[in-house]
């Protein structure tokens, strides 16, 4: 409780936003037009922002047995599956072969790592590269403002349900993220800001990268769509920008594996304290579970595994929030 | 528990003597003072005999009728003279031996247990001088001495604010260094002083010869890579922390003041920011902070760019850097590391050589590493352009010298090995490093992070001096504006 509690000095949400944002080089294109992702994004942001503000007041507090274990096998499973996607877009990124051993093991290290720092140290460093991600992206739009054409916005004239479905969907993908704005922290008011702006600031760089996309690319779709962009872009003495990209995006990674490692650690803390064989045996399960993933078994099951917990997770805590607002009404 | 002093004068002497095992520098003289039998004790250079004759000479030369007994000298002497006299009398051997290291001459009487101090100091010191550690455009001249009292009184000429306040310590240490802490009690956090006196007298250290050995003991947590306090030679630099409610750690033989707490960003300021047009200082301010990270990334991102992500370059840079790298036999990484080494052996040589002989080095490594290594392609010319640029970016900053020396080392050892892998990991551990400490209870990073208004007033800029008084301006005021933003 003490340790968590030394996360409510700072803002939660550059940390969260800036975890969240490696995402987005690790994605594919949308298929669907600018209009349809853009409202489809703001409605699921919407959505979730609701639902997450309604989860805020009850989650000031220890988390109860199963939500607290339910929270930390998501977090596992997210950074073991992290670990894996990381080093497959590493690879593809960089184009020379890196042995996965040693990629999961430097994001271990890390997220190791970030049990023995204070969680502030990364809710302190999270709006550094917050800005530099802004920063990034400034000057790929600065870099790229001769190959943008607004013509290309209108190359899709009419409005497709399907397409505004899809988009809707696949920004409801649920993140661990998500969850630790709703459990991070102990003023409801101040984590509510945190859930606007979280959600606010993933919106504006999506649309940004949406727009961005759009003009440059039009129609086409390419697989990793910052990324290619970022190998268009050029500056100054740098005759493409993927490569300075990629070390924002490790930025980003590792910025992840910190803020994974740091609530992780917290959450196994407050369940098991001083018991460090535990929690080398769960820091080892991780490495495990990501080379599992590596081998090719539980590419499929692995991910929605992850997502049942953390919709679980999310479910049980707004049943919690339920039953005791049903029994402060009854006292009332 | 001290040890009292006897009323026997000679057994007094004898006690004292034993104590300083015979040293032939402690000079005890036999006095007859008003029929008393008395003695002078001092010791021998640190204290005038001079000085101790012409204060004697005027209690000899009184008419006074002889005393009694040597108690009701010492009362005469302690309460019915003009004499400088410490106010306290002497009553133990631990405080007798403080008085005499400390240059005093004290008079010790027969038949009492009690003694008097005289100030007869006359140490030898370096005279104010200015700092050569600090160069400064503007403002004093004045830098710190090595003797504690004069460093306070260079403060105390700056400061004349009743706010001024200085605590004495004698440190727990064999050489039982005098150390002082000085700070404006109505503009330092109480907690803050209190917890650097908390943390100076928990200090055990064998011995203290300079300020920065207590470093250690005042910042919390090991293996810090950023020192959370910071040296100043400048009085005026002192005052001006005073001024900002920080506390300054003087030590008796050092010229360097401890300031604490100390922020990241205190390294891109100097006196003559404030001095300077507000424009021209911002300027300057932008210029510092990229020559750090130029001075720690810039060989790190070079050779990982180069072996990793050559595509980035243009072709005609990319031909010649291959050019220049396919006639040297060391990988990049290792050639960078090399050179930077060597220029840290050719930095570390002229430090330490004696003056007249500074100038062979500088024509030695010029001539070997500047012309014929490169010539005999043992090392590459974009290397050495490197290297050197670094270097220079790093004199820039000399407060960092050390963590940037060891940083750019180890950045370029970790993109040769890892790529950019090695090098954004070596990156954020060193920016959870620097954000996440804290110096006496503030963050090592602010106003930065978190950020604050102050950042854009005095830190990334600085405004003009209207403005910045407007605004908070001691660490008291940062912690009120931190509490709010909260």
């Amino acid at each position: 409780m003490r340790n968590r509690q030394r996360w409510t000095a700072d803002a939660l949400w550059p940390a969260l936003l800036t975890a969240s944002l490696a995402d987005l080089y690790l994605t594919s294109g949308d298929a669907a037009g600018v209009r349809e992702q853009l409202l489809g994004r703001a409605a699921a942001f919407l959505l979730l922002a609701v639902v997450l503000r309604g989860c805020i007041c009850m989650c000031a507090g220890a988390l109860d047995g199963l939500i607290r274990w339910g929270m930390a096998a998501a977090l596992a499973l997210a950074l073991a599956q992290y670990l894996y996607h990381g080093w497959v877009f590493y690879e593809y990124a960089v184009e020379t072969e890196q042995p996965f051993l040693l990629f999961a093991v430097l994001g271990l290290l890390l997220a190791w790592y970030a049990a023995s720092i204070r969680p502030r140290a990364v809710a302190r460093t999270a709006p550094l590269l917050l800005a530099l991600t802004v920063l990034g992206l400034l000057l790929l739009t600065a870099s790229l403002a001769d190959q943008m054409d607004p013509l290309r916005l209108l190359e899709n004239d009419d409005f497709e349900a399907e397409g505004f479905r899809k988009s809707f969907c696949a920004a409801l993908q649920p993140l661990p993220e998500m969850l630790l704005l709703a459990w991070l922290g102990e003023d409801a008011d101040r984590r509510r800001r945190d859930v606007t702006c979280y959600f606010a600031g993933s919106f504006a760089v999506h649309g940004w990268l949406i727009l961005m996309q759009a003009l440059v690319l039009g129609t086409l779709l390419p697989d990793r769509p910052l990324h290619r962009l970022s190998s268009l872009g050029e500056l100054s003495v740098f005759t493409r920008l993927d490569g300075l990209f990629v070390m924002l995006w490790l930025l980003l990674f590792f910025m992840k594996c910190l803020l994974y490692g740091s609530c992780l650690s917290r959450i196994l803390e407050e369940a098991i304290p001083n018991n460090r064989a535990v929690r080398l045996a769960v820091w080892l399960c991780i490495g495990g579970l990501a080379a599992v993933l590596y081998t090719g078994h539980g590419r499929s099951i692995l991910p929605a595994a992850a997502a049942v917990l953390l919709i679980g997770c999310a479910v049980l805590m707004l049943i919690k929030r339920g039953g005791e607002r049903f029994a402060e009404n009854r006292k009332n | 528990m001290p040890t009292p002093l006897g009323k026997e004068l000679n057994g007094n002497l004898t006690v004292l003597r034993e104590m300083f095992g015979n040293s032939m520098d402690l000079y005890t003289k036999p006095l007859h003072i008003h029929g008393v039998e008395c003695a002078a004790c001092m010791f021998d250079g640190i204290s005038s005999v001079e000085r101790l004759w012409v204060i004697l000479l005027d209690l000899l030369s009184r008419p006074d009728t002889p005393a009694a007994n040597g108690e009701a000298l010492f009362q005469r002497v302690l309460h019915r003279s003009d004499l400088p006299l410490e106010k306290d009398p002497v009553e133990d051997f631990e405080t007798l031996s403080s008085k005499l290291t400390a240059g005093m001459t004290v008079l010790l009487f027969d038949g009492c247990a009690c003694g008097v101090a005289l100030s007869s100091q006359n140490m030898q010191f370096r005279s104010v001088q200015e700092p050569t550690g600090e160069g400064d455009i503007r403002g004093s001249r004045e830098g710190f001495t090595d003797l504690l009292r004069i460093n306070l009184s260079l403060i105390r000429r700056l400061d004349r604010s009743e706010g001024l306040t200085i605590e004495f310590f004698q440190l727990q240490t064999r050489t039982r260094t005098e150390a002082a802490l000085c700070y404006d009690r109505d503009l330092a956090p109480p907690e803050l002083v209190e917890l650097a006196r908390q943390r100076l007298n928990e200090c055990r250290l064998p011995l203290v010869l300079d300020s920065s050995y207590l470093a250690p003991c005042l910042q919390a947590g090991r293996g810090r890579f950023f020192s959370q306090v910071g040296y100043t030679e400048r009085s005026a630099t002192a005052c001006a922390k005073i001024c900002e409610g920080k506390i300054i750690v003087l030590v008796n033989g050092s010229p360097f003041a401890l300031i604490l707490p100390y922020f990241f960003g205190e390294h891109f300021q100097s006196l003559d920011d404030y001095a300077q047009k507000a424009y021209f200082a911002s300027f300057v301010r932008a210029l510092k902070h990229l020559a750090f990270w130029l001075a720690v990334l810039l060989p790190g991102m070079y050779v990982c760019v180069a072996n990793y992500m050559p595509e980035l370059f243009p072709r005609q840079l990319l031909f010649k850097i291959t050019a220049a790298e396919s006639a040297t036999p060391w990988p990049l990484f290792l050639e960078m590391v090399l050179v930077i080494l060597l220029l840290e052996i050719v930095r570390e040589a002229g430090l330490r050589l004696p003056k007249p002989m500074g100038h062979s080095v500088s024509l030695v490594s010029a001539l070997i590493i500047g012309d014929a290594a490169v010539g005999a392609s043992i090392i590459s010319t974009p290397v050495v352009i490197v290297a050197a640029l670094t270097s220079l970016a790093m004199f820039v900053l000399p407060s960092l010298y050390e963590p940037i020396t060891l940083l750019r080392i180890l950045f370029t050892l970790a993109a040769g090995l890892l790529g950019p892998l090695g090098l954004c990991l070596l990156l954020m551990w060193m920016l959870t490093s620097i954000c996440g400490a804290d110096s006496f209870g503030f963050p090592y990073a602010a106003p930065f992070s978190p950020w604050q208004r102050g950042a854009l007033r005095d830190g990334l800029m600085r405004w003009p001096w209207p403005d910045l008084a407007k605004g908070p301006f001691t660490v008291r005021d940062m912690k009120k504006e931190a509490d709010r933003e909260e």
